[in-house]
Parts: C-alpha cells; sequence; structure tokens
C-alpha cells in the first residue's frame, strides 16, 4: 500500500501530517471544488482525507494539486 | 546531516533535516518536480521529513531522480538564503528605481522615515 493511505472502516484516506499541510488550504480546497474532498478528519498528527474516488492515480493527481497550491501562494 | 534514500519499486523516499531544508525550500523543489514527480511528505521525527518521490514515468532512474531531487533542495536553500541576505540592497535597489520616476514619493518617505525615527528616539527616552 502507498505510505499516504490509511485504511480505516473499510475505507481508504490520504493521510496528510498537519505539521506540513495546512488544514485552512484543504478547507479551501474542499469549498472550491466540493466534487474533490468529501470529507477532511482529524487522527492523531494527521489529517484524513476522503476523495470522491478510489483511483490510484487521482491520488497522485491530489497530491500534486496540493504541492501546486502550496507553492503559488 | 544526510540524506538517507529509500527505494522501493516505484518509489523513493529521501529524508531531509528540516534545520537545513525549511519546509519553504521542500515545497519549492517539489513544485519543480511536478512534471516529472508525485511528491509525498511525511514527518519522520520533530526535525527530519520524509520525501517521497514517485515518478510519473515508470522508466526514470529512481536514483536519478532521487540525486536531482537533491540537487533542486540545495539549489532552493541557497536562493532563499540569498534572498535574506541581499533583501535589503533588493529594497534599496528598487525604491531608487521607483523615487526616480516619482520624486513626491520620496518626499513622502523622508517625512515618514523622520517621523519614525522620532518616534523610536521618544521611545527610547522614556524611563
Amino acid at each position: 500500500m502507498y505510505p499516504f493511505l490509511h485504511r480505516s472502516d473499510n475505507k481508504r484516506y490520504i493521510k496528510l501530517h498537519s505539521g506540513l499541510y495546512k488544514k485552512n488550504l484543504l478547507k479551501e480546497i474542499k469549498a472550491e471544488e466540493p466534487c474533490y474532498i468529501k470529507s477532511i478528519k482529524a487522527h492523531k498528527n494527521y489529517y484524513l482525507i476522503d476523495l470522491h474516488t478510489n483511483d490510484s492515480k487521482d491520488y497522485f493527481d491530489f497530491l500534486d494539486y496540493l504541492i501546486y497550491r502550496e507553492r503559488s501562494k | 546531516m544526510e540524506m538517507i534514500f529509500k527505494k522501493n519499486k516505484r518509489s523513493i523516499k529521501l529524508t531531509a533535516d528540516l534545520g537545513l531544508y525549511p519546509l519553504s525550500t521542500i515545497y519549492s523543489a517539489s513544485y519543480v518536480f511536478l512534471d516529472r514527480a508525485t511528491i509525498y511528505l511525511d514527518k519522520e521525527t520533530d526535525n527530519k521529513v520524509a520525501i517521497w518521490i514517485f515518478p510519473k514515468n515508470k522508466k526514470d532512474n529512481l536514483d536519478g531522480i532521487g540525486k536531482d531531487f537533491c540537487n533542486e533542495l540545495i539549489n532552493y536553500a541557497h536562493y532563499f538564503d540569498s534572498l535574506k541576505i541581499n533583501g535589503d540592497i533588493i529594497k534599496i535597489l528598487m525604491q531608487k528605481a521607483l523615487f526616480s520616476a516619482a520624486p513626491s514619493l520620496l518626499k513622502e518617505a523622508g517625512k515618514k522615515e523622520i517621523e519614525d525615527l522620532v518616534e523610536e528616539l521618544q521611545n527610547k527616552e522614556k524611563p
């Protein structure tokens, strides 16, 4: 399994460390593109992101998008 | 400091020290790599970040891409350092360029500077 995936309740989440990925950015993306992020959960030091997809290609695209948005600020 | 490389079939993982490569540097290097690889960041310890690199082209040499990423980290670390050192000089040059185009701005800026200096002196005089 990929290191950025977390399994829980028969679901797969993308796990993002709260010290490295900002919650505000995730909330912004969720607000701007609701078809992308289903939910954001806090779990220990991570945010668990439930996406509207189970395709691994989309997971990679999402990670790319995070870098793009973070750097574009 | 060491950059530790760990290789899987489809990815390579580096470990970077935040004391040497701040997050802004890592994000900048990752941005440059967007067309070549997907980058995932994770915390290893308080001061160390794991940088996972998943090449987009499966034929890409993992060692090569890892070393290229290290080069980008050094590139941006140097860039941000230079920016810090030369920031004041760049500011003065920009001001000179702007004020030569609009001399009235220079008067206003000079007046503001004097006001700030007077306030600073007054604050220093206060017990």
